[in-house]
């Protein structure tokens, strides 16, 4: 996934860096308390089993969000098929305080503030199911299209903003986004889907659900997807008579993904597999407007888990996962003689999670673990085309992590509770503690104050230490890289004047230190990683949401941050000091449903602020088993700019204008 | 470049020999109420009466103050007997469809009266013995697990039928 590469000139780079000026990456607020391992959906279980179930809450199982020491959004599939989102990034995009850019390859998510060009989301952790993603080259969070589950197979999104290293260990620097998949049993039966959209996009999906008489199940998704793209306008392309700046046919994606999933009674076991490719429409340092240019990613994931009774009010849950990415990249690097170049990385890991969860001890919930993973392969490598192609980069690297966590959720009195946490990592030699507290009070019914301190770190990753390019110039590496750190507090109150009403408004401080960010070194002009310094960001957000009893739903949020001028000048954030969205699920009459965002994002860098309108009508209509939906995305036709975030050289990514989708879904 | 396998990973794996044992998932009280009051409206059978009209959804209600509300807003939208469910407020307003099923707590039962009583209207209730006496289901707490109880008099009183799969899971009948 990232970066690739695309190896350019020293010149041109340091024309567009003082153009663009670096951002770097601002630290966050909040703690993160992960609101732990899926939740099975309970309505689709039988009812003998819902009789044998377990009353409870934890904290490192579910809980109820006003009592988690964090302040949490969860966004449910039914949301995300009434909003018509077809990526986890535009789930996302609608949640408080978050900020969402693309270099049309992958899509990049701002916390707070937090948002650095050349960052591959490496400072947010991604779980499935609870089980981390982010890969052990890049670190990278994969959130667009590149995301490798399908969204229709997605119970919940679970976003958690702050620091979260505590619990979850490296990445959890600014936030977590934990996604739950659909349970195996809840839908019983095949399913199948089809949509049409802009740009020649389409896609299909077909899953089947078996349900054993033993209460074992399994469930067995494939999709497809083509899309020809945009022909998206670059203007820092557009040098006639050698380009008009229009990339055509090179914005082209293909993607497939299967996944299975099974359970029965503690046991649980997923399997998936996602190839995804994508042109490359605008990247600096390739032949503008070549097809070849292009990422493939591709990801396997497996996790088996158990959980079961080992004692009074006690469970024991083992976990084993595993993961590999492989990424891809063919380049048309531009110059006297352009030639076909490949970028390579290649990640593989695994790992084992032992935890034990415990209320025996009257007013306490406490959680214990050890986890411990092995990075076999991180491999880089660079090289021509060809069988005499020369090779430029053939890294080879490995690493170990073992981890030690505790956490206590000690219910003081009944208005009040203290979750402490403290996690050990050690990674590669280096040890780093994290730790984080959330003071949760409940002075009133109707009113929650939350008071969360938490820290969070990451060491540099194989990519930023070692992405060397050698003769073919470009990158250079960095192996003294620190680990960045961010120490963050976060004061939050939640406010429920009735079950159906929520108020909630948090103020954040996060001082990080030791950010890595990519600059270009005036000494030789090449790209390198290197630690800044420190870099504090405040800000605040406020959200109002409303839940009517006959399924209409209204959330709005509002959410402001500012950092410190920077200490290199030439640094600013990519992300808006100001947001505001809303989003509203309207049940019409008859089966049908309505769902419309307004997403206003504030100037960032020296890009012009703009809006975002989305609207999805949707419908029964065809009969229970069908779903029938068409969506309008950016329905006024703004067609606004991102930083393209992956990388510092690619200034400016150009966003699709208004678009369609319709999609049908069957059940039988 | 680093030492091989942890040595922490061996005792796991060792430790993984030990798994045996029935595994029983926990979950949210409220949210086990709303699946089970579900699942109960599955195995009920309306009088013909007050069956939706076709297109028209099932309705549950729930008053608004009941602390398990947002738990049962998850069930909007679910199948149920080839119509879905909708959620709507107790009691009903005047012009709103009648509730097929309520959920009632113990203070909101008792301020129901006849309206309980309604033919065609299953009332479940988690309101302790003996306020839950008009209610045709009551949700129980059994230790760390939930169960129901069946009063038949108001069961009969609404014309309903339960399936025989239903009586068998409760765990006592009050007729």
């Amino acid at each position: 996934m990232p970066p690739r590469a695309v190896p350019s000139p020293a010149a041109p780079a340091a024309r567009r860096l003082s153009a663009l000026g670096l951002a770097l990456a601002t630290a966050q607020a909040a703690s993160g308390a992960p609101l732990g391992p899926a939740t099975e959906d309970l309505a689709a279980q039988p009812l003998e089993r819902l009789l044998d179930v377990e009353v409870s809450a934890a904290s490192k199982f579910p809980q109820r969000l006003s009592e988690s020491p964090a302040a949490a959004t969860v966004v449910t599939a039914a949301q995300i098929r009434a909003l018509g989102h077809r990526t986890l990034a535009e789930v996302l995009r609608s949640v408080r305080g978050v900020f969402v850019s693309s270099d049309r390859a992958y899509a990049y998510l701002g916390v707070r503030g937090s948002a650095a060009l050349g960052d591959y989301n490496t400072r947010i952790l991604l779980l499935i199911d609870g089980t981390r993603v982010n890969d052990t080259v890049y670190d990278q969070a994969m959130l667009g299209s590149e995301f490798p589950v399908d969204l229709d197979l997605v119970e919940r999104v679970e976003f958690v903003p702050g620091q979260g290293s505590a619990v979850h260990g490296a990445n959890a620097l600014f936030g977590i986004v934990n996604v739950i998949t659909r349970h195996a049993a809840v839908a019983g039966g095949s399913e199948a889907a089809a949509s049409v959209g802009s740009a020649g996009a389409r896609g299909v999906r077909l899953t089947r659900t078996w349900v054993g008489v033993d209460g074992g199940s399994l469930l067995l998704s494939a999709s497809g997807r083509r899309s020809d793209g945009e022909d998206p306008y670059y203007p820092a392309f557009d040098d006639p008579p050698r380009s008009d700046g229009v990339s055509r046919g090179t914005d082209d994606e293909r993607g497939e993904q299967l996944f299975a999933k099974f359970a029965r009674g503690g046991l649980a076991a997923t399997l998936l597999h996602a190839d995804r490719r994508h042109g490359l429409s605008g990247e600096d340092g390739v032949v503008f407007g070549d097809p070849r240019n292009e990422y493939r990613d591709i990801q396997t994931l497996a996790s088996v888990s158990w959980e079961q009774p080992v004692a009074e009010a006690t469970r024991w849950t083992l976990r084993a996962y595993g993961g590999e990415y492989d990424f891809r990249g063919d380049y048309v690097i531009d110059g006297p003689a352009p030639a076909l170049n490949h970028d390579r990385a290649l990640s593989r890991w695994w790992g084992l999670e032992s935890l034990l969860y415990t209320e025996r001890f009257a007013g306490h919930r406490l959680v214990g673990g050890v986890d411990a993973e092995a990075s076999p392969r991180r491999d880089l490598a660079n090289r021509d085309a060809g069988a005499d192609g020369t090779s430029y980069l053939d890294d080879h690297g490995r690493g170990e992590r073992l981890s030690l966590f505790a956490e206590d959720q000690w219910t003081i009195t009944p208005a009040l509770a203290l979750t402490a946490g403290l996690r050990h990592d050690r990674i590669d030699g280096e040890g780093h503690f994290s730790q984080r507290f959330a003071l949760v009070g409940r002075p009133s019914e109707a009113l929650t104050l939350k008071l969360i301190h938490g820290t969070a770190f990451r060491e540099p990753n194989a990519y930023e230490s070692r992405y060397d390019l050698g003769a073919l110039g470009g990158y250079k590496g960095n192996p003294d890289l620190d680990a960045e750190r961010v120490r963050g507090t976060e004061l939050v109150a939640e406010f429920r004047p009735s079950p159906q009403s929520r108020w909630t408004a948090a103020a954040f401080d996060n001082r990080a230190r030791d950010l890595i960010s990519q600059r270009v070194d005036p000494a030789d002009g090449l790209l390198v990683y290197r630690n800044g310094g420190t870099q504090r960001t405040h800000g605040f957000e406020l959200e109002f949401e409303h839940a009517w009893l006959g399924g209409a739903e209204l959330r709005l949020n509002l959410s402001e941050q500012h950092g410190d001028e920077p200490a290199d000048a030439s640094a600013q954030p990519a992300a808006p000091h100001r947001m505001a969205k809303a989003v509203a699920i309207w049940p019409l009459a008859a089966a049908w449903t309505l769902g419309a965002e307004t997403l206003l994002f504030g100037p960032h860098a020296e890009l012009a602020g703009y809006g975002l309108s989305n609207l999805t009508l949707s419908t029964q209509a065809l009969g229970r088993a069908a779903l029938l939906s068409v969506s309008v995305y950016d329905l006024f036709d703004r067609r606004p700019d991102d930083l393209g975030t992956g990388s510092l050289l690619q200034s400016v990514s150009p966003q699709d204008g208004r678009s369609l989708r319709l999609k049908l879904e069957l059940a039988f | 470049m680093r030492p091989g396998p942890l040595p922490v990973l061996r005792c796991l794996a060792a430790a993984l020999a030990l798994c045996v044992g029935a595994p029983v998932r926990a979950a949210d009280e409220a949210e086990l109420k709303a699946a089970i009051v579900y699942k109960l409206m599955l195995f009920v059978d309306w009088p013909a009466a007050a069956q939706p009209p076709p297109g028209a959804p099932w309705v549950l209600c729930v008053a608004p103050s009941n602390p398990a509300l947002s738990a049962f807003r998850g069930l909007n939208g679910r199948p149920l007997n080839d119509a879905t469910l909708r959620l709507q407020a107790w009691p009903p307003a005047p012009g709103e469809p009648a509730c097929h099923a309520a959920f009632l707590g113990a203070a909101e039962l008792a301020a129901a009266g006849e309206r309980a009583a309604a033919p065609g209207l299953l009332v479940v209730s988690d309101a302790p013995e003996p306020a839950s006496a008009a209610a045709a289901i009551v949700l129980q707490r059994n230790g760390p697990k939930l169960g129901f109880g069946v009063h038949m008099a108001p069961v009969r009183r609404a014309r309903l039928q339960l399936s025989a799969k239903l009586l068998r899971l409760a765990r006592e009948i009050d007729e």
